[in-house]
């Protein structure tokens, strides 16, 4: 007599042992796109199209309420710092205000330039500012303290001055400020566009910028 | 069955931690620990001291480096004693805080970042430089604190002090220095 295990009872329960990670897995995916399907992951969604906002009319951003102002391209503000690449930077001015009741040191994440419009960080074209700056006395990365609202500049590096339009179309980004368990500190997170702003151009920026920096 | 069992347990146990992280934040079950006083009077701030000398306020700022710092506000600078005690006390931040329960943190071009640690037995007085809308002026609460933005388990010294008067002199911040016992 042959070996008894190849009977036929127990070759069936082999193949029933084998097929079970394959139904578990079947039965995985079919509650997984179930849930996705209760849930509404698979609806249509609505094309929206980002608000459009006027440039000088304050925006409230949660923390702080910002206003962009203009933006200029200039190569004869601090030049020995443009990197390799950038013939000039492009400078969006800003006022922010703190509205939160306490000092805050706003992000970078401000104001996102058009793809094409500045030189781009790696893979990113879009990067954050390159450099934050107090326009009063050149400050760099500034406190904002509340009922002290200030002017800021943002600043990209820019590859060729003529890439930028003189109307210039940015987005306003809006992110949150929450606690980082690892920095012990609060941090600024996932910044996401808010509206769209055109921003005219202003071949000056005021006085002291020009003397600070 | 076992494997289910294994999963869900899994999910439960890191779900419950979300659910702790974020309670603790959003409704958390501690506090700093404050002691208060006023001017004059040496603070405890857990392991040493911190006592407000004064506070006056200025119309413009003259930098360490002799730079005249432009406010739309004023400068407000506090005479404050920084003392350790059986060890070094350090402070994560300085703020201002006004009637209307606005906080303003000390300003970074006011050079706090040397007052934030002191040794035992060795007193170290300077100036804490702070710039603040003018409507924030009056009864004002100087904070010291042993942590930063998360304070929860820390000492925070509150030290009540006024100022009213604004000079229209440029003012220029007294540098730390030791002072002796």
């Amino acid at each position: 007599m042959g070996d008894s295990s190849l009977g036929p009872r127990p070759l069936l329960g082999a193949l029933r042992r084998r097929r079970r990670p394959i139904v578990g897995a079947v039965a995985a995916v079919v509650a997984c796109t179930g849930a996705t399907a209760l849930l509404g992951g698979f609806d249509t969604v609505e094309t929206t199209t980002m608000p459009q906002w006027p440039a000088g009319e304050p925006l409230d951003l949660g923390p702080a309420e910002v206003t962009l102002l203009d933006h200029a391209v200039r190569d004869d503000v601090l030049a020995d710092y443009l990197p390799d690449g950038a013939a000039a930077w492009l400078i969006v001015r800003a006022r922010v205000e703190a509205t939160d009741g306490e000092t805050l040191t706003y992000p970078p994440e401000v104001v996102s330039p058009p793809e094409g419009a500045v030189l781009p960080d790696g893979e990113d074209a879009q990067p954050s500012a390159d450099r934050v700056i107090l326009l009063s006395d050149g400050t760099a990365r500034p406190q904002l303290h509340p009922g002290l609202p200030e002017e800021v500049a943002y600043l990209w590096p820019v590859a060729e001055p003529g890439d930028v339009p003189a109307e210039l179309q940015v987005e306003v980004l809006v992110s949150r400020l929450e606690f980082s368990a690892s920095s012990q500190d609060d941090v600024w997170r996932t910044p996401q566009p808010a509206a769209d702003v055109i921003l005219p151009r202003n071949a000056q920026m005021p006085g002291t910028f020009e003397d600070t920096v | 069955m076992r494997r289910l069992v294994v999963a869900l347990l899994a999910v439960a146990v890191l779900g419950a931690g979300l659910l702790v992280d974020h309670a603790e934040r959003a409704w958390p079950s501690t506090r700093p620990f404050v002691r208060t006083g006023t001017v004059g009077e040496e603070v405890r701030l857990w392991p040493g001291w911190v006592e407000v000398r004064g506070a006056r306020a200025a119309n413009s700022y003259v930098d360490p480096y002799g730079d005249e710092i432009p406010t739309d506000g004023v400068w407000v600078a506090v005479d404050v004693v920084l003392t350790g005690g059986r060890e070094p006390v350090g402070v994560a931040q300085w703020t201002l805080e006004d009637a209307a329960g606005r906080r303003f943190q000390a300003s970074e071009r006011g050079g706090a970042y040397l007052m934030d640690s002191a040794q035992p037995e060795s007193p170290l007085r300077g100036e804490i430089v702070f710039e603040v809308p003018r409507d924030a002026l009056g009864r004002l609460v100087v904070r010291a604190g042993t942590r930063g933005a998360d304070d929860r388990l820390g000492a925070v010294a509150a030290i009540d002090v006024t100022v009213e008067e604004v000079s229209q002199r440029p003012m220029t911040a007294e540098q730390p220095r030791w002072e002796e016992r």
